[in-house]
């Protein structure tokens, strides 16, 4: 085997062998506050149906390793978010999920994904993606629900003030 | 005599297309088996063996004389132990009798001394987040 595919084969096992005494190190801005640059992470081998939403998964991507919040599920893959990258979303194909971090260590302060401040830190992202994209789009399919059953009944929809005038 | 086992708590691995990859976890360091080896290896990961079981493995499986391979097991477990990937335990397991056939690779193909390759040291692992 040749030294360049022998070593991503090796960056990945470095995963495996992620425990308390064998951190990884985190760099970025992208998943401020939960995650910032200099944090250690530890990270777990997880099993595809055991990941839940507003976990924080680590995948593949040529050589590199993003570490981004689940949002939401499907059948082949998972589509992920930063909290501190608003506008982007992603997606990440099930096989090439690695594994979900279970514990962070940020100076000497180490909480762990059963912890109460990572609860809290899963709960407000899920809860600023909600706002940001699910409630938008629940809004307006409401809204193309409404028409369409208008239509149907032979009821043309109100005007809005604006188009009256 | 003793016998010897892959030293799996320090270690993580994968075998791609019949070649371990392994990586030692407080060296870092990252190392390539070719097929004959990554066969041992596999042997011994649960099992421990003696140098005589691992020859008497190899021969069986590339129809070769056990001591026409029994210096290339030697090299190899040694090489494997320099590097502090092998144990040496006091009882080794199951002997040739008992051998059971091991190796994921498809097949066993033309015999090449066992070879541990070291590619290198690994940085720390960084996890993305741009």
């Amino acid at each position: 085997m040749r030294d360049r595919g022998a070593r991503l084969i090796a960056k990945e096992l470095q995963l495996e062998l992620s425990s308390e005494a064998r951190t990884l190190y985190f760099h970025g801005e992208s998943m401020r506050p939960f995650l910032v640059e200099g944090d250690a992470v530890v990270v777990a081998e997880v099993e595809w149906d055991d990941i839940r939403i507003g976990d924080v998964i680590t995948y593949r991507v040529q050589d590199k390793f993003p570490t981004r919040r689940v949002v939401r599920r499907s059948k082949h893959g998972l589509h992920l978010w930063c909290e501190n990258w608003r506008e982007r979303q992603f997606y990440v194909a099930r096989e090439d999920v690695l594994g979900r971090a279970v514990a962070r260590k940020r100076g000497d302060v180490r909480i762990t994904h059963r912890d109460a401040e990572w609860t809290a830190a899963r709960r407000a992202a899920l809860s600023a993606y909600w706002c940001r994209f699910a409630l938008p789009l629940s809004v307006d399919l409401a809204r193309r629900a409404l028409a369409k059953a208008l239509r149907l009944a032979g009821l043309r929809r109100p005007r809005s003030a604006r188009d009256a005038r | 005599m003793g016998g010897f086992l892959a030293n799996t708590d320090k270690v993580a691995w994968r075998v791609v297309d019949g070649e371990a990859v392994i990586v030692h976890a407080d060296s870092s360091a990252y190392y390539g088996l070719n097929a004959t080896g990554t066969f041992i290896w596999e042997a011994i990961l649960t099992t421990p063996l003696a140098t005589e079981d691992i020859a008497a493995r190899l021969s069986t499986r590339y129809g070769l004389g056990r001591e026409a391979v029994r210096a290339d097991v030697e090299a190899f477990l040694a090489s494997l132990g320099e590097e502090g990937l092998l144990l040496e335990v006091a009882e080794p397991g199951a002997g040739p009798d008992g051998a059971a056939e091991t190796g994921s690779g498809p097949g066993p193909g033309r015999y090449e001394p066992p070879t541990l390759a070291k590619f290198g040291e690994l940085e720390q692992l960084v996890l993305s987040g741009e």
